[in-house]
């Protein structure tokens, strides 16, 4: 094997991690403020892939319209859950999982009545291939690689610095604190839905234009960030994105030399190991 | 104690009186389905719920597959062996995935479910790869466990679930059965009194995956045909919303919820993409209306008011 065929299979697989990285991010933010695994992500993940779908495509109108609706559905459809599912269930950490499968199965199995199983595309963005040394990048994956960065980076400024952000982390470290000290939890949960929500939308439209969109394009990328967070530590944002990085890396050499069934099966190995020597991920805490 | 003594009389009279094989072939998938529920539920007893119990249960069949078709071995050894298979299997497993608690674990299990289709799915020679494994051999005598007259799969059926039943419900009211529901308590409040938690947990999820382990072993033999799109993540949430469905309080919740559930959709020609939408629906709607199951909805109804 030369090295740009290494280079070019790493450089894909970080574009891929990136992704990940960022439907995993709203995974982890929800766990750390409100203990809950929100299983209803990754089909938020499917469905405002499928609202760029028809808007930009089927409708016709500019993706700068298609992308934020496509936010604006799935955050609708997140706070729904939250109001509906989550907050009648006292956001208990176990009863909220299951139910969140419920509700997942139900909206993936409408989307199979609603859309049909044929796969969709979305048109890339910006067309056209960079060539840099022997390795080529699909400017569209470069593009998917920016936005999964620069949106990482907002969400940790996000955060520390600005007042809901701080809020957040007040509410994560003491709920009851936080509510003496004039924070409203209910308040902070639903912002967190919405950030985790946007972050599943552009996730779902990144997804959706590097490999296409169909009714079970969420499943697996909902199983990957369960496996990135935990290995990551639920909650930790530093985790997830170093997780994130290396499970995409190690998912695309071993899914090109060996094959993809064998790629979840190394993943699931690496999961095992650092459950052996550390239960709680590498920047995770006791729950 | 006479209505279990009636009803057993009736479900072992049944195919004298009822030639239906349709009516037969569903009483047998609902069987399999309650040795599903029934193990799933005895570690949720303690408040775990283990997402790869189908994978458990793809080990047994695959056990079973692998040892009366290519071995040539009679289907009464291979049960008993592929039970164990999957029970030698959930060991080392357990032992890893019981060192994280509550959501943790089901995500691991979730995984490991995956990746036991996925091994299976992988490796074409002895697993048979996506295309699964075809004619997989009847019992013995095989003139009995024909195609056309089901009567001798329903009674291996009913047997199996009888024993399992028997089995767990005697766990379940036996010493360790009280410090499995202690667990359910609290981890660190069972382990104030003594209570051995990690043991406790990984001997009920052994227990656990050695009966789904015998339920593959009957799904294999009696449909023959065994694929790694069988033994899916939803086939074990399917399970759990038995449970849920039925109660988690008493036994009877799991074997109310996996009957009713199998017996509802059949009837109304429910299938694939609908029947997950209901299967989501149902399990949404019990979470938020009924938390106790239909077992519970029932106890409450026929308890007069003051007496709770």
């Amino acid at each position: 094997m030369t090295s740009t065929l290494l280079i070019q299979i790493v450089l894909s697989g970080l574009v891929t991690g990136l992704i990940y990285m960022l439907i995993a991010l709203g995974v982890t933010l929800l766990f750390g403020i409100m203990r809950v695994v929100n299983f209803v992500h990754g089909e938020l993940v499917m469905l405002s892939a499928f609202a760029i779908w028809y808007i930009g495509v089927d409708q016709g109108l500019p993706m700068w319209v298609a992308i934020p609706a496509a936010i604006v559905v799935a955050a609708g459809i997140a706070v729904l859950c939250q109001k509906l599912l989550f907050k009648p269930l006292q956001y208990d950490i176990l009863n909220c999982f299951i139910v969140g499968i419920g509700a997942s199965f139900a909206i993936r199995s409408a989307s199979w009545a609603i859309f049909g199983p044929e796969p969709q595309a979305i048109p890339a963005m910006i067309p056209g291939v960079v060539r840099l040394g022997g390795v080529f990048m699909a400017k569209q994956r470069l593009l998917a690689a920016a936005v999964c960065v620069v949106l990482a980076i907002a969400l940790y400024v996000f955060l520390h610095f600005t007042r809901p952000g701080k809020a957040m982390r007040a509410v994560e470290q003491d709920r009851e604190a936080a509510l003496l000290m004039g924070i409203n939890p209910e308040n902070v949960y639903v912002t967190a839905f919405i950030i985790s929500a946007a972050l599943a939308a552009v996730g779902g439209a990144m997804l959706g234009s590097v490999f296409g969109v169909d009714p079970e394009m969420g499943s697996e990328p909902l199983l990957k960030s369960f496996i990135i967070v935990q290995i990551g530590g639920m909650g930790s944002i530093a985790g997830t994105v170093l997780a994130g990085l290396f499970i995409g890396v190690a998912d695309s050499v071993t899914g090109t030399l060996l094959g993809g069934e064998l790629a979840f099966i190394i993943d699931f190995a690496i999961l095992m190991l650092i459950l052996i020597v550390r239960p709680r991920g590498l920047f995770g805490y006791d729950v | 104690m006479w209505a279990l003594a009636v009803l057993l009389a009736l479900l072992l009279g049944l195919p004298i009186v009822m030639h239906n094989q349709y009516f037969l072939h569903v009483m047998i998938v609902i069987g399999i389905n309650v040795i599903m529920a029934v193990s799933m539920w005895l570690l949720g007893i303690t408040g775990l719920i283990s997402f790869g119990q189908a994978g458990f249960m793809f080990i047994g069949a695959m056990t079973t597959a692998l040892l009366t078709k290519n071995a040539g071995w009679p289907f009464w050894v291979a049960l008993p062996l592929s039970a164990t298979a999957a029970g030698l299997v959930s060991a080392p497993v357990g032992r890893l995935s019981l060192r994280v608690k509550g959501v943790y674990f089901f995500l691991v299990t979730l995984a490991f479910g995956q990746v036991v289709a996925g091994v299976f799915a992988y490796f074409e020679n002895p697993f048979g790869g996506w295309y699964g494994i075809r004619n997989i051999p009847p019992p013995q005598p095989v003139a009995w466990f024909g195609t056309l007259d089901k009567a001798a799969f329903y009674y291996l059926a009913l047997g199996l679930v009888l024993v399992t039943c028997w089995i767990i419900h005697r766990i379940s009211r036996s010493w360790f059965g009280m410090v499995l529901w202690s667990i359910r308590e609290g981890d660190l409040l069972a382990s104030s009194i003594g209570v051995d938690v990690p043991g406790s947990k990984l001997a009920a999820f052994i227990v656990s995956a050695f009966f789904a382990g015998a339920a593959g072993s009957l799904y294999a033999t009696y449909f023959g045909y065994i694929s790694p799109l069988v033994f899916t993540f939803e086939y074990s949430v399917n399970v759990l919303v038995y449970i849920v469905v039925g109660g988690f309080a008493s036994m009877a919740g799991p074997i109310v919820g996996a009957v009713t559930l199998t017996l509802v959709p059949e009837l109304f020609r429910v299938t694939g993409k609908y029947q997950m939408m209901a299967f989501g629906l149902i399990l949404v709607g019990s979470m938020l209306l009924m938390p106790q199951g239909i077992v519970g909805a029932w106890q409450k109804l026929v308890t007069p008011r003051g007496r709770a």
